[in-house]
Protein backbone atom coordinates (compact mmCIF):
# COMPACT_ATOMS: atom_id res chain seq x y z
CA UNK A 1 0.00 0.00 0.00
CA UNK A 2 2.88 2.55 0.88
CA UNK A 3 4.29 1.64 -1.67
CA UNK A 4 1.37 2.01 -4.25
CA UNK A 5 0.81 5.92 -2.73
CA UNK A 6 4.66 6.87 -3.16
CA UNK A 7 4.09 5.52 -6.81
CA UNK A 8 1.18 7.48 -7.27
CA UNK A 9 2.52 10.71 -5.61
CA UNK A 10 5.61 10.46 -7.64
CA UNK A 11 3.45 10.24 -10.57
CA UNK A 12 1.03 13.15 -10.07
CA UNK A 13 1.90 16.42 -11.67
CA UNK A 14 2.08 19.18 -9.43
CA UNK A 15 2.85 22.01 -11.31
CA UNK A 16 -0.21 24.08 -10.40
CA UNK A 17 0.07 23.65 -7.03
CA UNK A 18 3.57 23.76 -6.01
CA UNK A 19 3.81 27.05 -7.78
CA UNK A 20 1.89 28.72 -5.00
CA UNK A 21 3.95 27.26 -2.48
CA UNK A 22 6.79 29.05 -4.31
CA UNK A 23 5.41 31.75 -4.35
CA UNK A 24 4.61 31.77 -0.30
CA UNK A 25 8.17 30.79 0.56
CA UNK A 26 9.57 33.02 -1.96
CA UNK A 27 7.31 36.39 -0.30
CA UNK A 28 7.49 35.25 3.31
CA UNK A 29 10.93 32.73 3.31
CA UNK A 30 12.34 35.42 5.52
CA UNK A 31 9.62 34.68 8.50
CA UNK A 32 9.83 30.87 7.66
CA UNK A 33 13.81 30.45 7.48
CA UNK A 34 13.28 26.33 7.93
CA UNK A 35 10.93 25.95 4.71
CA UNK A 36 12.68 28.07 2.46
CA UNK A 37 14.34 25.15 0.98
CA UNK A 38 11.47 22.61 1.41
CA UNK A 39 10.06 21.96 -1.98
CA UNK A 40 6.51 21.25 -2.27
CA UNK A 41 7.05 17.32 -2.40
CA UNK A 42 9.45 17.77 0.48
CA UNK A 43 6.09 19.33 2.13
CA UNK A 44 3.87 16.43 1.22
CA UNK A 45 6.89 14.29 2.89
CA UNK A 46 7.44 16.36 6.01
CA UNK A 47 5.56 16.07 9.16
CA UNK A 48 3.89 18.93 9.79
CA UNK A 49 3.50 18.46 13.29
CA UNK A 50 7.15 19.35 14.18
CA UNK A 51 6.92 22.58 11.36
CA UNK A 52 3.76 23.85 13.16
CA UNK A 53 5.75 25.70 16.07
CA UNK A 54 8.27 27.58 13.73
CA UNK A 55 5.90 28.56 11.32
CA UNK A 56 3.61 29.84 14.41
CA UNK A 57 6.84 32.04 15.15
CA UNK A 58 6.95 33.02 11.93
CA UNK A 59 4.04 35.13 11.84
CA UNK A 60 4.13 36.18 15.06
CA UNK A 61 7.39 37.78 14.25
CA UNK A 62 5.64 38.86 10.74
CA UNK A 63 3.13 40.81 12.79
CA UNK A 64 5.49 41.95 14.87
CA UNK A 65 7.52 44.04 12.31
CA UNK A 66 4.10 44.87 10.61
CA UNK A 67 3.28 47.21 13.76
CA UNK A 68 6.89 48.50 13.76
CA UNK A 69 6.68 49.41 10.25
CA UNK A 70 3.44 51.30 10.59
CA UNK A 71 4.87 52.95 13.78
CA UNK A 72 5.48 55.89 11.18
CA UNK A 73 1.81 55.59 10.69
CA UNK A 74 0.87 55.93 14.45
CA UNK A 75 3.07 58.50 14.45
CA UNK A 76 1.86 60.82 11.82
CA UNK A 77 -1.59 60.10 13.12
CA UNK A 78 -0.95 61.27 16.67
CA UNK A 79 0.47 64.56 15.50
CA UNK A 80 -1.40 65.52 13.23
CA UNK A 81 -4.09 65.31 16.07
CA UNK A 82 -2.19 67.01 18.38
CA UNK A 83 -2.04 69.75 15.68
CA UNK A 84 -5.88 69.74 15.20
CA UNK A 85 -6.25 69.80 18.96
CA UNK A 86 -3.70 72.77 19.30
CA UNK A 87 -5.54 74.72 17.02
CA UNK A 88 -9.07 73.91 18.33
CA UNK A 89 -7.51 75.25 21.81
CA UNK A 90 -5.72 78.65 20.74
CA UNK A 91 -9.18 78.99 18.39
CA UNK A 92 -10.23 81.80 20.78
CA UNK A 93 -6.81 83.95 20.61
CA UNK A 94 -7.68 84.13 16.80
CA UNK A 95 -10.11 87.32 15.77
CA UNK A 96 -12.35 85.61 13.30
CA UNK A 97 -13.55 82.55 14.41
CA UNK A 98 -14.14 81.25 10.73
CA UNK A 99 -10.65 81.60 9.68
CA UNK A 100 -9.26 78.76 12.48
CA UNK A 101 -12.51 76.42 11.56
CA UNK A 102 -10.91 76.31 8.03
CA UNK A 103 -7.70 75.84 9.21
CA UNK A 104 -8.47 73.07 11.69
CA UNK A 105 -10.98 71.40 8.49
CA UNK A 106 -7.58 71.80 6.10
CA UNK A 107 -5.83 69.59 8.94
CA UNK A 108 -9.01 67.22 9.41
CA UNK A 109 -8.59 66.71 5.36
CA UNK A 110 -5.04 65.74 5.48
CA UNK A 111 -5.93 63.13 8.37
CA UNK A 112 -8.73 62.22 6.88
CA UNK A 113 -6.31 61.26 3.44
CA UNK A 114 -3.58 59.63 5.39
CA UNK A 115 -6.52 57.22 7.04
CA UNK A 116 -8.64 56.23 3.85
CA UNK A 117 -4.50 55.75 2.45
CA UNK A 118 -4.21 52.96 4.54
CA UNK A 119 -7.88 51.64 4.10
CA UNK A 120 -7.34 51.33 0.82
CA UNK A 121 -4.14 49.53 1.67
CA UNK A 122 -6.42 47.04 3.45
CA UNK A 123 -9.24 46.78 0.69
CA UNK A 124 -6.50 45.72 -1.47
CA UNK A 125 -4.60 43.61 0.52
CA UNK A 126 -7.94 41.61 1.00
CA UNK A 127 -8.75 41.53 -2.50
CA UNK A 128 -5.47 39.80 -3.84
CA UNK A 129 -5.60 37.65 -0.37
CA UNK A 130 -8.81 36.29 -2.12
CA UNK A 131 -8.02 36.21 -5.48
CA UNK A 132 -5.10 34.32 -4.50
CA UNK A 133 -7.12 31.96 -2.89
CA UNK A 134 -9.28 31.63 -5.51
CA UNK A 135 -6.49 30.70 -7.92
CA UNK A 136 -5.24 28.50 -5.45
CA UNK A 137 -8.40 26.52 -5.35
CA UNK A 138 -8.88 26.65 -8.83
CA UNK A 139 -5.71 24.88 -9.33
CA UNK A 140 -6.01 22.52 -6.24
CA UNK A 141 -9.31 21.29 -6.68
CA UNK A 142 -9.52 18.98 -9.93
CA UNK A 143 -6.60 17.13 -8.36
CA UNK A 144 -8.44 16.09 -5.09
CA UNK A 145 -11.44 15.51 -7.05
CA UNK A 146 -9.85 13.45 -9.52
CA UNK A 147 -8.40 11.32 -6.66
CA UNK A 148 -11.88 11.22 -4.82
CA UNK A 149 -13.23 10.14 -8.61
CA UNK A 150 -10.75 7.37 -8.79
CA UNK A 151 -11.44 6.20 -4.85
CA UNK A 152 -15.37 5.97 -6.27
CA UNK A 153 -17.14 8.91 -5.16
CA UNK A 154 -18.29 9.61 -8.04
CA UNK A 155 -21.49 11.29 -6.65
CA UNK A 156 -19.81 12.70 -4.74
CA UNK A 157 -17.46 14.81 -7.36
CA UNK A 158 -21.00 15.34 -9.58
CA UNK A 159 -22.22 17.17 -6.12
CA UNK A 160 -19.14 19.36 -5.15
CA UNK A 161 -17.59 20.09 -8.54
CA UNK A 162 -20.35 22.67 -9.10
CA UNK A 163 -20.33 23.78 -6.08
CA UNK A 164 -17.09 24.53 -5.59
CA UNK A 165 -17.37 26.52 -9.30
CA UNK A 166 -20.08 28.28 -7.71
CA UNK A 167 -17.81 29.17 -4.43
CA UNK A 168 -14.70 30.12 -6.15
CA UNK A 169 -16.32 32.41 -8.27
CA UNK A 170 -18.99 33.87 -6.07
CA UNK A 171 -17.01 34.62 -3.09
CA UNK A 172 -14.20 36.55 -4.87
CA UNK A 173 -17.01 38.59 -6.94
CA UNK A 174 -18.84 39.01 -4.03
CA UNK A 175 -15.88 40.45 -1.56
CA UNK A 176 -14.55 42.55 -4.09
CA UNK A 177 -16.78 44.08 -5.90
CA UNK A 178 -19.47 44.01 -3.34
CA UNK A 179 -18.76 43.86 0.41
CA UNK A 180 -15.75 45.71 0.49
CA UNK A 181 -17.07 48.79 -1.81
CA UNK A 182 -19.84 48.86 0.43
CA UNK A 183 -17.89 48.79 4.13
CA UNK A 184 -15.55 51.49 1.87
CA UNK A 185 -18.55 54.02 0.98
CA UNK A 186 -19.91 52.91 4.17
CA UNK A 187 -16.51 54.55 5.56
CA UNK A 188 -16.57 57.45 3.73
CA UNK A 189 -20.52 58.30 4.81
CA UNK A 190 -19.44 58.20 8.57
CA UNK A 191 -16.50 60.67 7.92
CA UNK A 192 -18.35 62.73 6.01
CA UNK A 193 -21.26 62.82 9.02
CA UNK A 194 -18.30 63.89 11.35
CA UNK A 195 -17.22 66.92 9.74
CA UNK A 196 -20.32 68.48 10.04
CA UNK A 197 -22.94 68.56 12.88
CA UNK A 198 -26.30 69.34 11.03
CA UNK A 199 -26.37 66.46 8.17
CA UNK A 200 -25.71 63.38 9.14
CA UNK A 201 -25.77 60.07 7.43
CA UNK A 202 -24.66 58.13 9.98
CA UNK A 203 -27.59 55.66 9.24
CA UNK A 204 -27.55 55.23 5.62
CA UNK A 205 -23.63 54.15 6.45
CA UNK A 206 -25.10 51.64 9.18
CA UNK A 207 -27.01 50.16 6.64
CA UNK A 208 -24.85 50.05 4.28
CA UNK A 209 -22.43 47.90 6.76
CA UNK A 210 -25.05 45.93 7.84
CA UNK A 211 -25.87 44.75 3.95
CA UNK A 212 -22.62 43.95 3.43
CA UNK A 213 -21.61 42.32 6.64
CA UNK A 214 -25.25 40.47 6.67
CA UNK A 215 -24.87 39.03 2.80
CA UNK A 216 -21.70 37.96 4.04
CA UNK A 217 -23.37 35.85 6.64
CA UNK A 218 -26.03 34.70 4.97
CA UNK A 219 -24.22 33.45 2.20
CA UNK A 220 -21.51 31.82 4.44
CA UNK A 221 -24.49 29.99 6.36
CA UNK A 222 -26.53 28.88 3.59
CA UNK A 223 -23.36 27.90 1.60
CA UNK A 224 -21.62 25.38 4.01
CA UNK A 225 -24.84 24.26 5.48
CA UNK A 226 -25.69 22.60 2.08
CA UNK A 227 -22.31 21.58 1.20
CA UNK A 228 -21.98 19.89 4.63
CA UNK A 229 -25.14 18.18 4.98
CA UNK A 230 -25.11 16.91 0.89
CA UNK A 231 -21.87 16.34 1.01
CA UNK A 232 -21.99 14.41 3.94
CA UNK A 233 -25.20 12.38 2.10
CA UNK A 234 -24.04 11.78 -1.32
CA UNK A 235 -20.63 10.09 0.46
CA UNK A 236 -22.78 7.49 1.95
CA UNK A 237 -24.37 6.83 -1.08
CA UNK A 238 -20.82 6.81 -2.98
CA UNK A 239 -19.67 4.42 -0.14
CA UNK A 240 -22.97 2.37 -0.34
CA UNK A 241 -22.37 2.31 -4.41
CA UNK A 242 -18.82 1.11 -3.93
CA UNK A 243 -19.91 -1.62 -1.46
CA UNK A 244 -22.50 -3.12 -3.70
CA UNK A 245 -19.74 -3.16 -6.65
CA UNK A 246 -17.41 -5.07 -4.89
CA UNK A 247 -20.02 -7.21 -3.31
CA UNK A 248 -21.24 -8.11 -6.74
CA UNK A 249 -17.37 -8.61 -8.19
CA UNK A 250 -16.20 -10.50 -5.33
CA UNK A 251 -19.05 -13.18 -4.94
CA UNK A 252 -20.41 -13.62 -8.36
CA UNK A 253 -17.33 -13.83 -10.22
CA UNK A 254 -15.04 -16.42 -8.35
CA UNK A 255 -11.54 -16.13 -8.69
CA UNK A 256 -11.22 -13.53 -11.21
CA UNK A 257 -13.50 -11.19 -8.87
CA UNK A 258 -11.62 -11.27 -5.62
CA UNK A 259 -8.55 -10.57 -7.27
CA UNK A 260 -9.75 -7.54 -9.12
CA UNK A 261 -11.42 -6.49 -5.98
CA UNK A 262 -8.35 -6.67 -4.38
CA UNK A 263 -6.84 -5.18 -6.79
CA UNK A 264 -8.78 -2.43 -6.98
CA UNK A 265 -8.90 -2.29 -2.95
CA UNK A 266 -5.88 -1.33 -3.11
CA UNK A 267 -5.90 1.80 -5.37
CA UNK A 268 -8.92 3.09 -3.69
CA UNK A 269 -6.88 3.01 -0.55
CA UNK A 270 -3.73 4.03 -1.98
CA UNK A 271 -5.89 7.08 -3.89
CA UNK A 272 -8.10 8.18 -0.43
CA UNK A 273 -4.28 8.89 1.18
CA UNK A 274 -2.67 10.42 -1.29
CA UNK A 275 -6.00 12.34 -1.69
CA UNK A 276 -5.66 13.37 1.97
CA UNK A 277 -2.13 13.93 1.97
CA UNK A 278 -2.31 16.28 -1.03
CA UNK A 279 -5.37 18.05 0.81
CA UNK A 280 -3.56 18.60 3.96
CA UNK A 281 -0.84 20.35 1.77
CA UNK A 282 -3.02 22.33 0.21
CA UNK A 283 -4.73 23.15 3.24
CA UNK A 284 -1.43 24.29 4.71
CA UNK A 285 -0.72 26.60 1.72
CA UNK A 286 -4.01 27.86 2.02
CA UNK A 287 -3.68 29.02 5.19
CA UNK A 288 0.03 30.69 4.22
CA UNK A 289 -1.71 32.49 1.41
CA UNK A 290 -3.80 33.67 3.90
CA UNK A 291 -2.17 34.22 7.13
CA UNK A 292 0.49 37.01 5.93
CA UNK A 293 -1.75 39.60 4.49
CA UNK A 294 -4.94 38.86 7.05
CA UNK A 295 -1.58 39.58 9.98
CA UNK A 296 -0.86 42.55 7.71
CA UNK A 297 -4.41 44.00 7.95
CA UNK A 298 -4.68 42.75 11.62
CA UNK A 299 -1.72 45.24 12.50
CA UNK A 300 -3.27 47.91 10.30
CA UNK A 301 -6.61 47.57 12.85
CA UNK A 302 -4.32 47.33 15.93
CA UNK A 303 -2.33 50.71 14.98
CA UNK A 304 -5.79 52.45 14.45
CA UNK A 305 -7.26 51.18 17.43
CA UNK A 306 -4.08 52.41 19.22
CA UNK A 307 -4.20 56.13 18.14
CA UNK A 308 -7.76 56.44 19.10
CA UNK A 309 -7.21 54.68 22.39
CA UNK A 310 -4.13 57.00 22.98
CA UNK A 311 -5.57 60.07 21.55
CA UNK A 312 -8.70 60.28 23.24
CA UNK A 313 -7.36 62.08 26.79
CA UNK A 314 -7.00 65.04 24.22
CA UNK A 315 -10.75 65.51 24.21
CA UNK A 316 -13.66 64.23 22.01
CA UNK A 317 -14.24 65.38 18.64
CA UNK A 318 -14.51 64.86 15.15
CA UNK A 319 -10.64 63.52 14.79
CA UNK A 320 -11.47 61.01 17.61
CA UNK A 321 -14.40 60.29 16.03
CA UNK A 322 -12.35 59.30 12.55
CA UNK A 323 -10.03 57.41 14.11
CA UNK A 324 -12.41 55.46 15.93
CA UNK A 325 -15.00 54.68 12.53
CA UNK A 326 -11.43 53.73 10.57
CA UNK A 327 -10.79 51.45 12.87
CA UNK A 328 -14.00 50.24 13.49
CA UNK A 329 -14.59 49.38 9.25
CA UNK A 330 -10.79 48.25 8.84
CA UNK A 331 -11.45 44.99 11.71
CA UNK A 332 -14.95 44.69 9.32
CA UNK A 333 -12.23 44.43 6.24
CA UNK A 334 -10.02 41.80 8.99
CA UNK A 335 -13.79 39.90 9.04
CA UNK A 336 -14.33 40.06 5.56
CA UNK A 337 -11.06 38.40 4.58
CA UNK A 338 -11.12 35.84 7.97
CA UNK A 339 -15.11 34.83 7.07
CA UNK A 340 -13.59 34.09 3.27
CA UNK A 341 -11.02 32.33 3.87
CA UNK A 342 -12.96 30.04 6.60
CA UNK A 343 -15.68 29.63 3.79
CA UNK A 344 -12.38 28.10 1.90
CA UNK A 345 -10.39 26.19 4.44
CA UNK A 346 -13.93 24.45 5.50
CA UNK A 347 -14.80 23.56 1.92
CA UNK A 348 -11.94 21.65 1.38
CA UNK A 349 -11.94 20.15 4.90
CA UNK A 350 -15.27 18.99 4.16
CA UNK A 351 -14.10 17.84 0.51
CA UNK A 352 -11.92 15.98 2.24
CA UNK A 353 -13.77 14.34 4.88
CA UNK A 354 -16.84 13.25 2.51
CA UNK A 355 -14.13 11.55 0.63
CA UNK A 356 -12.65 9.58 3.67
CA UNK A 357 -16.20 9.03 5.03
CA UNK A 358 -17.44 7.31 1.90
CA UNK A 359 -14.47 4.72 2.27
CA UNK A 360 -15.62 4.11 5.92
CA UNK A 361 -18.77 2.97 4.17
CA UNK A 362 -16.91 0.28 2.65
CA UNK B 1 -22.42 48.60 -8.43
CA UNK B 2 -22.08 51.65 -10.01
CA UNK B 3 -25.01 53.44 -9.52
CA UNK B 4 -24.55 52.78 -5.91
CA UNK B 5 -20.88 54.34 -6.48
CA UNK B 6 -22.47 57.28 -7.95
CA UNK B 7 -25.33 57.39 -5.51
CA UNK B 8 -23.02 57.57 -3.00
CA UNK B 9 -20.21 60.47 -4.22
CA UNK B 10 -23.67 62.32 -5.06
CA UNK B 11 -24.51 62.37 -1.42
CA UNK B 12 -20.71 62.97 -0.36
CA UNK B 13 -20.50 65.78 -2.49
CA UNK B 14 -23.30 67.61 -1.44
CA UNK B 15 -22.47 67.07 2.02
CA UNK B 16 -19.09 68.73 1.48
CA UNK B 17 -20.80 71.78 -0.26
CA UNK B 18 -23.05 72.24 2.70
CA UNK B 19 -19.97 72.16 4.60
CA UNK B 20 -17.96 74.66 2.97
CA UNK B 21 -21.49 77.06 2.74
CA UNK B 22 -22.16 76.66 5.98
CA UNK B 23 -18.47 78.05 6.70
CA UNK B 24 -19.49 80.85 3.97
CA UNK B 25 -22.48 82.00 5.56
CA UNK B 26 -21.22 85.04 7.98
CA UNK B 27 -24.89 85.61 9.55
CA UNK B 28 -25.97 82.43 12.00
CA UNK B 29 -29.63 83.61 11.53
CA UNK B 30 -29.44 82.68 7.65
CA UNK B 31 -28.33 79.02 8.49
CA UNK B 32 -31.81 78.05 9.58
CA UNK B 33 -33.20 78.50 6.16
CA UNK B 34 -29.71 77.14 4.17
CA UNK B 35 -29.83 73.74 6.43
CA UNK B 36 -33.41 73.50 5.41
CA UNK B 37 -33.10 73.70 2.09
CA UNK B 38 -30.12 71.50 2.12
CA UNK B 39 -31.57 69.03 3.88
CA UNK B 40 -34.70 68.78 1.09
CA UNK B 41 -31.69 68.26 -1.24
CA UNK B 42 -29.85 66.03 0.42
CA UNK B 43 -33.81 64.01 0.80
CA UNK B 44 -34.27 64.01 -2.78
CA UNK B 45 -30.34 62.61 -3.45
CA UNK B 46 -31.23 60.31 -0.84
CA UNK B 47 -34.42 58.79 -2.55
CA UNK B 48 -33.81 59.21 -5.86
CA UNK B 49 -32.50 55.22 -6.34
CA UNK B 50 -35.86 54.59 -5.08
CA UNK B 51 -37.32 56.34 -7.51
CA UNK B 52 -35.17 55.06 -10.30
CA UNK B 53 -36.42 51.51 -8.67
CA UNK B 54 -40.17 52.02 -9.66
CA UNK B 55 -39.64 53.33 -12.76
CA UNK B 56 -37.12 50.55 -13.91
CA UNK B 57 -39.35 46.94 -15.02
CA UNK B 58 -38.38 44.46 -12.66
CA UNK B 59 -36.91 42.15 -15.28
CA UNK B 60 -34.41 44.47 -16.40
CA UNK B 61 -33.28 44.85 -12.58
CA UNK B 62 -32.53 41.52 -12.92
CA UNK B 63 -30.82 41.55 -15.92
CA UNK B 64 -28.06 43.81 -13.99
CA UNK B 65 -27.76 42.13 -11.19
CA UNK B 66 -26.09 38.60 -12.58
CA UNK B 67 -23.50 36.28 -11.16
CA UNK B 68 -20.43 36.72 -13.55
CA UNK B 69 -20.38 33.94 -16.04
CA UNK B 70 -17.58 32.35 -17.50
CA UNK B 71 -16.32 29.56 -19.04
CA UNK B 72 -15.43 26.78 -16.34
CA UNK B 73 -11.66 26.17 -16.41
CA UNK B 74 -12.38 23.70 -13.43
CA UNK B 75 -14.08 21.39 -15.42
CA UNK B 76 -11.60 20.80 -18.32
CA UNK B 77 -8.93 20.21 -15.84
CA UNK B 78 -10.59 17.88 -13.29
CA UNK B 79 -11.17 15.81 -17.17
CA UNK B 80 -8.02 15.82 -17.58
CA UNK B 81 -6.59 15.16 -14.27
CA UNK B 82 -8.68 11.89 -13.96
CA UNK B 83 -7.94 10.81 -17.20
CA UNK B 84 -4.62 10.77 -15.91
CA UNK B 85 -5.10 9.49 -12.49
CA UNK B 86 -7.27 6.63 -14.21
CA UNK B 87 -5.04 5.26 -16.77
CA UNK B 88 -2.42 5.39 -14.00
CA UNK B 89 -4.62 3.47 -11.77
CA UNK B 90 -6.08 1.17 -14.11
CA UNK B 91 -2.28 -0.41 -15.25
CA UNK B 92 -1.76 -0.78 -11.42
CA UNK B 93 -4.62 -2.52 -11.66
CA UNK B 94 -3.85 -4.68 -14.72
CA UNK B 95 -0.50 -5.87 -13.38
CA UNK B 96 -1.54 -6.82 -9.78
CA UNK B 97 -4.21 -8.50 -11.08
CA UNK B 98 -1.65 -10.04 -13.41
CA UNK B 99 0.94 -10.79 -10.52
CA UNK B 100 -2.32 -12.03 -8.62
CA UNK B 101 -3.24 -14.62 -11.32
CA UNK B 102 0.18 -16.01 -11.99
CA UNK B 103 0.68 -16.93 -8.99
CA UNK B 104 -2.43 -18.21 -8.24
CA UNK B 105 -2.07 -20.74 -11.39
CA UNK B 106 1.97 -21.16 -11.44
CA UNK B 107 2.71 -24.09 -9.16
CA UNK B 108 -0.07 -26.47 -11.02
CA UNK B 109 0.43 -25.76 -13.73
CA UNK B 110 4.04 -26.14 -13.54
CA UNK B 111 2.77 -29.65 -12.05
CA UNK B 112 0.59 -30.90 -14.19
CA UNK B 113 1.69 -29.21 -17.73
CA UNK B 114 5.14 -28.53 -16.72
CA UNK B 115 4.72 -25.07 -18.16
CA UNK B 116 5.70 -21.59 -16.37
CA UNK B 117 3.31 -18.26 -17.17
CA UNK B 118 6.37 -15.84 -18.78
CA UNK B 119 3.54 -13.14 -19.12
CA UNK B 120 0.19 -12.15 -18.79
CA UNK B 121 -2.00 -9.74 -20.16
CA UNK B 122 -5.46 -8.42 -18.30
CA UNK B 123 -7.97 -6.80 -20.06
CA UNK B 124 -10.45 -5.40 -17.32
CA UNK B 125 -13.78 -3.70 -17.94
CA UNK B 126 -14.28 -1.12 -15.32
CA UNK B 127 -17.82 -1.09 -16.59
CA UNK B 128 -19.19 -4.27 -15.78
CA UNK B 129 -18.24 -5.09 -12.12
CA UNK B 130 -20.38 -8.44 -12.38
CA UNK B 131 -17.71 -9.86 -15.11
CA UNK B 132 -14.74 -7.81 -14.98
CA UNK B 133 -12.37 -9.81 -16.90
CA UNK B 134 -12.65 -9.25 -20.95
CA UNK B 135 -9.67 -10.99 -22.30
CA UNK B 136 -6.93 -12.83 -20.32
CA UNK B 137 -3.55 -13.72 -22.93
CA UNK B 138 -1.04 -15.94 -21.73
CA UNK B 139 2.44 -16.25 -22.65
CA UNK B 140 3.83 -19.47 -21.70
CA UNK B 141 7.35 -20.59 -21.07
CA UNK B 142 9.12 -24.02 -20.52
CA UNK B 143 9.15 -24.74 -17.39
CA UNK B 144 13.00 -26.02 -15.75
CA UNK B 145 12.77 -28.26 -12.96
CA UNK B 146 14.16 -26.58 -9.38
CA UNK B 147 17.57 -28.86 -10.19
CA UNK B 148 18.25 -27.57 -13.53
CA UNK B 149 17.23 -23.86 -12.01
CA UNK B 150 19.75 -24.51 -9.43
CA UNK B 151 22.12 -25.41 -12.06
CA UNK B 152 21.50 -22.53 -14.55
CA UNK B 153 23.42 -20.15 -12.05
CA UNK B 154 26.32 -22.30 -11.96
CA UNK B 155 26.38 -23.79 -15.35
CA UNK B 156 24.25 -21.17 -17.63
CA UNK B 157 25.45 -23.82 -21.38
CA UNK B 158 23.34 -27.00 -19.70
CA UNK B 159 20.15 -24.94 -19.20
CA UNK B 160 20.40 -23.95 -23.21
CA UNK B 161 21.32 -27.70 -24.15
CA UNK B 162 17.85 -28.41 -22.01
CA UNK B 163 15.99 -25.78 -23.61
CA UNK B 164 16.61 -27.34 -27.10
CA UNK B 165 15.89 -30.84 -26.42
CA UNK B 166 12.35 -29.81 -25.03
CA UNK B 167 11.92 -27.13 -28.39
CA UNK B 168 12.47 -30.14 -30.80
CA UNK B 169 10.35 -31.76 -28.60
CA UNK B 170 7.72 -29.11 -28.75
CA UNK B 171 7.65 -28.83 -32.54
CA UNK B 172 7.94 -32.49 -33.30
CA UNK B 173 4.96 -33.49 -30.90
CA UNK B 174 1.15 -33.61 -33.06
CA UNK B 175 -0.47 -32.97 -29.56
CA UNK B 176 0.83 -29.57 -29.32
CA UNK B 177 -2.49 -27.85 -29.67
CA UNK B 178 -3.78 -30.25 -28.03
CA UNK B 179 -1.81 -29.56 -24.79
CA UNK B 180 -2.37 -26.13 -25.10
CA UNK B 181 -6.12 -26.32 -25.53
CA UNK B 182 -5.41 -28.37 -22.35
CA UNK B 183 -3.62 -25.40 -20.62
CA UNK B 184 -6.58 -23.45 -21.77
CA UNK B 185 -9.12 -25.09 -20.35
CA UNK B 186 -7.28 -25.77 -16.84
CA UNK B 187 -6.52 -22.54 -16.63
CA UNK B 188 -10.03 -21.28 -17.20
CA UNK B 189 -11.46 -23.36 -14.61
CA UNK B 190 -8.58 -22.66 -12.10
CA UNK B 191 -9.04 -18.76 -12.42
CA UNK B 192 -12.75 -18.81 -13.11
CA UNK B 193 -12.81 -17.48 -16.95
CA UNK B 194 -14.76 -18.76 -19.46
CA UNK B 195 -12.14 -20.51 -21.96
CA UNK B 196 -13.03 -18.55 -25.10
CA UNK B 197 -11.58 -15.28 -23.33
CA UNK B 198 -8.26 -16.90 -22.92
CA UNK B 199 -5.54 -16.53 -25.27
CA UNK B 200 -2.21 -19.43 -24.87
CA UNK B 201 0.50 -19.01 -26.38
CA UNK B 202 3.67 -20.57 -26.15
CA UNK B 203 6.60 -18.20 -25.87
CA UNK B 204 8.32 -20.47 -29.11
CA UNK B 205 5.25 -19.29 -31.36
CA UNK B 206 3.00 -22.34 -30.41
CA UNK B 207 -0.29 -21.66 -30.50
CA UNK B 208 -3.79 -22.37 -28.56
Amino acid sequence: MEKRVDEQLSGLNFDGISEYWQKVVDTYGGFLPESRNLSFKDLLASHPNGLFGKWLKGIGLYLLQELAVNGKLLGTLIILTIFSMLLQAIQNAFEYQTVSKIAYSVIYLVLIIVALNTFKVAMDLTTTAIQDMNHFLLALMPLILALMATSGSVASVAFFHPLVVFLINVSGWLVSSFVLPLIFMSTLLHIVSSLTEHYKVTQLANLLRNVALGTLAVYFAVFLGVMSVQGMATSVSDGVLVKTAKFITGNFVPVVGRMFTDAADTVIGASALVKNTIGIAGLLILVFLVAFPAVKVFALTVIYNLATALLQPLGGGPVIQCLSIMAKNMLYIFAALAIVSTMFFLAVTIIIASGNMSLMMH
Amino acid sequence: MTAIYQWVSQIILLIMLAIVLDMLLPNASFQRYVKMVIGLVLIVALLSPVMALFKMPAEALFRHITAPSGDDPLKSSLETKKKEIETETRAYIHNQMAVQLKNYAEEELMRRFHYTIVSIDVTVDDDHPEDPVKKVAVVLGQAKSDSEKTFEAVQPIEAVRVNVSKDSDASEEPGAAQRMEDVRNFLAKTWGVRPERIAVRSEEGGRG
